[in-house]
């Protein structure tokens, strides 16, 4: 799923909010990449590259908003597993009220009186 | 074919990230997380993560490689330990037979390009690596240098652009050698061994490095056998 017509979101949108996706993706306790990029999906979101997830998560891991612990799997590899620091849920806080307040505008201003011409009175 | 692929795609990256001067840790880290994911999404590399190339940079820009000192510094003093090797043999023959180093003005000119093709191998390396071209006209290039210039050698001092002092040039050049082994032994010794590890994996336990240590003696070691087999030769004849 993707967006209401069936067209996957423009690439600006996504990348501008994959961020704030990831770091909500992760507060409620430790996750791994694929589950991320699952979980970014299954919201319709769009589909990201693990390409693209992991370089963002060594930024989140340089800024200090993620840390980052490896499990034993069952024979294989073993999971890196990402959580957020008490840094990571303030980052996380302060961006969410941040895009609650610009979408909003947004909206208002696609869906309001600013999108209509102004009638302009000539004395 | 799939592993096999997996595996070119991984050996692929590990040689990106060490161009890019990521930590052997971090290569370790980075492999492991590579392979959890592509086991999860059963996606090809190519598909998930793009070339090697392009995910190894990615991953360098966002603060993953160290400062380009290690490879670029190790490298420049082995290319220059080279040339000054190549100096000292080509004095060698003269100085036994008593008689001036002679060198052509053609002779010369393959000997410079000969020396900054190795000097500047630091700058071109990683293009080296990358084109399967370059990797073969490099050494093809350079070994034309290398028997050119033994070809175009003066046969009398008429032909000779210079006649140089052979035991002077055979001196300066092996006090160079010894002074270039203990500059690589000094960075050795400094630089903590940088294996690539990975995440689940008991940390190694430090041992003492003799064969990379060793290996920044190999010019001088060479040296001393060159000059042997030569005086032997000599002794023969």
């Amino acid at each position: 799923m993707s967006s209401p017509t069936d067209e996957p979101w423009p690439g600006d949108w996504n990348r501008a909010s994959l961020g704030l996706c990831t770091l909500a993706a992760l507060q409620d306790g430790p996750t791994y990449g694929y589950a991320i990029i699952t979980a970014l999906e299954m919201a319709g979101l769009g589909t990201f590259k693990g390409g693209t997830l992991y370089p963002l998560l060594a930024r989140f891991e340089a800024a200090g908003w993620v840390e980052v612990e490896w499990r034993p799997g069952e024979g294989g590899p073993g999971r890196k597993y990402f959580s957020l620091t008490p840094a990571g849920h303030a980052e996380l806080d302060r961006q969410r009220r941040q895009w609650a307040a610009f979408t909003s505008r947004t909206s208002a201003f696609l869906g309001g009186p600013a999108f209509a011409p102004r009638q302009v009175s000539i004395p | 074919m799939k592993t096999a692929n997996h595996k070119k795609w991984l050996d692929a990256l590990t040689m990106e990230l060490r161009l890019n001067n990521v930590s052997g840790k971090s290569i370790g880290d980075t492999l492991a997380a590579v392979q959890e994911f592509l086991a999860d999404s059963g996606q090809a590399p190519e598909d998930a993560f793009g070339t090697p190339r392009e995910y190894a940079a990615a991953l360098a820009a966002e603060g993953m490689a160290a400062p380009p000192e290690k490879l670029q510094g190790s490298l420049a003093l082995s290319t220059t330990s080279l040339v000054v090797f190549l100096i000292f043999t080509s004095a060698l023959t003269p100085w036994i037979n008593g008689e001036p180093l002679l060198l052509g003005g053609a002779q010369v000119a393959c000997m410079l390009v000969l020396a900054a093709m190795a000097l500047t191998l630091p700058l071109y390396l990683a293009h080296l690596l990358r084109n399967t071209w370059a990797l073969v006209a490099v050494p093809v290039v350079g070994g034309a240098a290398g028997v050119l210039s033994a070809v175009l050698a003066p046969r009398d001092a008429g032909e000779a652009l210079l006649a140089l002092a052979p035991g002077e040039l055979l001196l300066a050049s092996a006090a160079l050698l010894v002074a270039l082994s203990v500059i690589g032994t000094l960075f050795a010794l400094r630089t903590p061994a940088d294996a690539i590890a990975g995440p689940l994996d008991a940390a190694p336990r430090p041992r003492f490095r003799w064969f990379e240590l060793l290996t920044q003696w190999l010019f001088p070691i060479l040296a001393v056998v060159m000059l042997g087999l030569t005086a032997l030769i000599g002794a023969i004849a």
